[in-house]
């Protein structure tokens, strides 16, 4: 089997495994403590191993490892409903906390549990027969998802050299913000992530509660984004576990989405989106679900659309769908999307259909671009950084944690060449 | 569930009161008996009590104690404590002396306070050992009083030697004449600030002539005693510390670190000034209410911070915003404050210093509140007044001799002085820097000015950099 371990690091990264295992779950047809369902048969036709390890009673455990440097978040998953899905041996959980500072989630605090945290992975690496690769989600504003994960990254890479290596990404908002430092704590990570990752999707958080606000007619909480992230994850991540054609294992992700090495910085977007529980309500045709799936103010983050061209772009669309109705309604979406001159007309568009839709909706689609407008992502960061650290503003946290400014000034060039390298390939 | 330990030393007579009233605030929030430490049976402490308590064994049975180390150098407001507290606190640590420090910061600093320091560091240390992980150590101190500046100063060296990773936070009440009883307070703050200013990691000032101002006038007093400011301090330090005590909505534990990490952008800047909202009189608060919305513009308003200023004539380095009990109204709290921060005077080299923190269990007289932390160049004008009556009574050498007669040098008391002044000036550089480069910075955005070479920035940062290096 080509199984896939999932790390989930920091607040973030366990808040967002908490809704994400929750969907995975239904789609399955398992309950929240992994067992199968009474007469269900979801499980029949799905690859279950790869992301869940079958134990001998018949209870599926997520391939999954859960690291926080805060306890609290996976305190609230253990005693919540899924308390006995996740393996006990696979959860990492330590005090005091990277407080806001990526250097102290990558050496001070990381180094005290990174061995721990390369042993829990280890071990369930050993429990695959073929693994394919890893997926981690965190932010990469905070302390402990970005250090901590960036330092995972960092060593998962050299322990595991040819596997693919995923990242959701949860960036900083370019409105609102979580704490002072995230500029620098981002772009720390952005480098690692370019370094030693395969592919990252971008969450950005404002762009998250745009679209959590304009669809479920409400202020939204970070549940609801954490849920939108989650739908994307599974979308994503469908075409792995039901059989299907476009994108069935992360070797051809990589090969469909990064035309030139490093520009593996994609960003999302999914259909219908609909406040929990009023899914099934609104049956959308598919054309509409088509121009949903695909139009610009539906994707996760702030990307420059006017500057920027699409680099390559595959859509899923999952549930009872016609290939036909596809067939005829991309090519005209696809006309209307502007691909980069030098690709192929009809290349740069994979389409994929899987028959079974997320739980509670009758059709979805999702659309995983990669699109030169991301540039703006980072140059937003690269200049709020530059005026921090022009100003020696903060600075002395990262330097009193042993990260030098010439390590900080490193990180922001990278990403200042990665945001150019972007922009070039316009 | 383990979670990061605070500890509180308190120091002086100020600090012991202020300390005495914190603590019954605590352990009313946590559902402790104050005059015990025990809980109901069969019940549980709210929220994560174990980051200001401790308890004996593991479960059940033990009482829970405060983290807390209590000093004085006189035995008042000690004995005060011990008959007023019941068995709540350990007895080993209130900890008290009979001469007094006669209002003398050379007298904790290095006479009387000398003797007491052993005792009182193996309290810490003992307190210290006891923790799952040092969260933070919290100082609570008057900087007027000898014992407070003084011995305040010394034990805070002293632990910042032993335990240089712990974050030490000083709140340091600053002495106004309205209610002062010892003259030569303006030295002993100054000798204080060289302290707080090169050792501790940050100084949360209250500031005793804003806190009789807003005692006067928004608690409708008279003539506020040292009592009602107590109770505004302990208001303000429930709010601060509610993060590190229950969960928050979706976010964990703000940890005194985090905090640190978000309100100091350089080593030297970290003079904090407080808010807190509602100020409603105690005992209308039953019956009155205010909304998210004007909390808000109260917290923000030049009339009721902590400290004699007008941060808005300021600017602001870095913002923390911390609700209580609010959670159904935080997206209108949110979109309040974003509209806030739009009016706010900013620092352009910060452009992201702005946390949040919220917690759903409500403070013991509000159902909802707000504490603002704010590291405001205003700061500098508090500290100048200090300087001012310094300066005045150095001037005719007023008093000095009390300073000279133990052990203190006219040089010394100079370079302190001058020490004070340099805190001043970062702030006033920090200021006019946050101001002067603001246009500039908008055009560098528009350029988009990108792979380096010849940045306009650059240059105008000449003068914090010196600054940094001067610390």
């Amino acid at each position: 089997m080509r199984e896939i371990l999932s790390i989930h690091v920091g607040q973030c990264g366990n808040q967002i495994a908490d809704r994400f295992w929750r969907l995975i779950l239904r789609e399955h047809g398992l309950t929240d403590q992994g067992t199968p369902k009474e007469g269900s048969s979801a499980s029949s036709n799905a690859n279950m191993e790869v992301f869940f390890h079958k134990i001998r009673d018949g209870k599926y455990i997520p391939r999954a490892v859960l690291v926080d440097l805060e306890p609290g978040v996976i305190a609230r998953i253990e005693s919540g409903d899924m308390s006995q899905l996740f393996d006990e041996s696979s959860i990492v959980r330590k005090i005091p906390g990277a407080a806001n500072n990526w250097a102290r989630g990558y050496h001070v605090e990381g180094e005290r549990v990174i061995d721990q945290v390369m042993n829990v992975i280890d071990n369930a690496v050993e429990k695959t027969k073929g693994l394919q690769g890893f997926l981690m989600t965190h932010s990469i504003g905070g302390g402990s998802g970005s250090g901590l994960g960036s330092l995972i990254l960092e060593r998962l890479r050299q322990a595991y050299p040819k596997k693919k290596i995923f990242t959701f990404s949860v960036a900083p908002s370019p409105v609102i913000s979580d704490s002072a430092v995230e500029p620098y704590n981002a772009i720390l990570t952005l480098q690692r992530i370019l370094d030693h990752a395969d592919g990252a999707v971008i969450l950005d958080n404002e762009a998250l509660f745009r679209i959590a606000k304009a669809k479920l007619h409400r202020a939204p909480n970070y549940m609801d984004l954490n849920h939108i992230v989650a739908l994307i994850m599974s979308s994503v991540t469908a075409s792995l576990r039901f059989p299907g054609r476009l994108n069935t294992d992360l070797n051809e992700f990589v090969t469909n989405l990064v035309p030139f090495p490093g520009n593996h910085f994609f960003t999302a977007s999914f259909a219908p989106m609909r406040a929990p529980g009023q899914e099934g309500q609104v049956r959308s045709n598919f054309p509409d679900l088509a121009r949903e799936t695909f139009s610009q103010d539906n994707f996760t983050a702030a990307i420059d659309w006017q500057q920027g061209v699409y680099l390559a772009a595959s859509a899923l669309f999952r549930g009872d769908i016609k290939q036909k109705d596809v067939d005829e309604n991309m090519a005209s979406i696809r006309k209307e999307l502007n691909f980069a001159s030098y690709m192929p007309s009809a290349g740069g568009l994979k389409l994929g259909v899987a028959e079974t839709a997320p739980e509670g909706f009758a059709t979805s689609g999702l659309a995983l671009v990669n699109h030169t407008g991301i540039a703006a992502v980072f140059e937003r960061l690269v200049s709020q950084f530059d005026i921090m650290f022009d100003n020696h503003a903060y600075t002395h946290w990262y330097e009193a944690a042993g990260v030098s400014r010439d390590m900080m000034a490193s990180a922001r060039d990278s990403i200042a060449n990665l945001a150019k390298s972007y922009r070039d390939a316009s | 569930m383990k979670v990061n330990n605070t500890i509180v030393i308190s120091i002086g007579q100020a600090g012991n009161q202020i300390a005495a009233s914190f603590w019954k605030t605590l352990c009313q929030e946590h559902g402790i008996d104050p005059l015990s430490g025990s809980i109901a049976p069969g019940s549980n402490p709210r929220g994560n009590w174990s980051s200001f308590f401790s308890q004996l064994g593991e479960s059940g049975s033990g009482s829970f104690v405060p983290r807390s180390v209590m000093v004085d150098l006189e035995p008042s407001v000690i004995e005060h404590v011990k008959s007023t507290s019941g068995s709540l606190f350990n007895p080993a640590n209130l900890i008290s002396r009979q001469e007094g420090a006669g209002g003398n910061f050379a007298v904790g600093y290095s006479g009387a306070g000398r003797e007491v320091l052993p005792e009182v560091m193996n309290r810490v240390t003992y307190e210290i050992d006891k923790c799952d992980n040092v969260g933070g150590i919290i100082v609570i101190h008057s900087t007027g009083g000898g014992t407070g500046s003084g011995f305040g100063s010394l034990l805070i060296e002293s632990i910042k030697e032993k335990y240089p990773e712990a974050p030490v936070l000083s709140c340091a009440v600053l002495p106004s004449p309205q209610v002062s009883s010892v003259v030569t307070e303006p030295y002993n703050t100054v000798f204080a600030l060289n302290c707080l200013r090169r050792t501790a990691d940050a100084c949360l000032i209250f500031d005793n002539e804003a806190l009789f101002e807003l005692a006067h006038r928004k608690w409708n007093i008279e003539s506020p005693t040292v009592d009602d400011l107590n109770l505004l301090i302990t208001e303000a330090l429930a709010g601060i510390t509610a993060s590190m005590r229950f969960s928050g909505f979706l976010t964990v534990e703000i940890s005194l670190r985090e905090l640190l990490t978000n309100l100091v952008p350089q080593p030297s800047l970290h003079f904090l000034m407080c808010a807190f909202a509602p100020l409603t009189p105690p005992d209308r608060s039953k019956f009155e209410e205010m909304g998210v919305e004007d909390m808000i513009k109260s917290l923000f308003d030049n009339g009721s911070v902590f400290a004699a200023c007008s941060p808005m004539e300021g600017r602001f380095l870095s913002t923390a915003v911390l609700y209580r009990g609010i959670m159904e109204d935080k997206p209108l709290a949110d979109a309040s404050l974003a509209a806030m921060r739009e009016k706010l005077p900013l620092t352009y080299w910060i452009p992201t210093a702005f946390k949040i923190g919220y917690v759903e269990q409500s403070g013991i007289s509000h159902r909802k509140s707000m504490v603002l932390l704010a590291n405001n160049t205003e700061i500098a004008r508090v500290l100048d007044r200090i300087c001012h009556n310094f300066d005045k009574l150095w001037q005719r050498k007023a008093f000095a001799n009390w300073y000279l007669n133990e052990g203190m040098n006219e040089e010394q008391i100079v370079a302190l002085r001058a020490s004070a002044q340099e805190l001043i000036q970062s702030y006033q550089v920090a200021e006019e820097s946050g101001a002067k480069a603001k246009s500039q910075d908008e055009s560098v955005t528009a350029s988009r000015a990108y792979g380096g070479g010849d940045d306009p920035r650059r240059t105008s940062s000449v003068s914090l950099r010196d600054l940094v290096d001067r610390r």
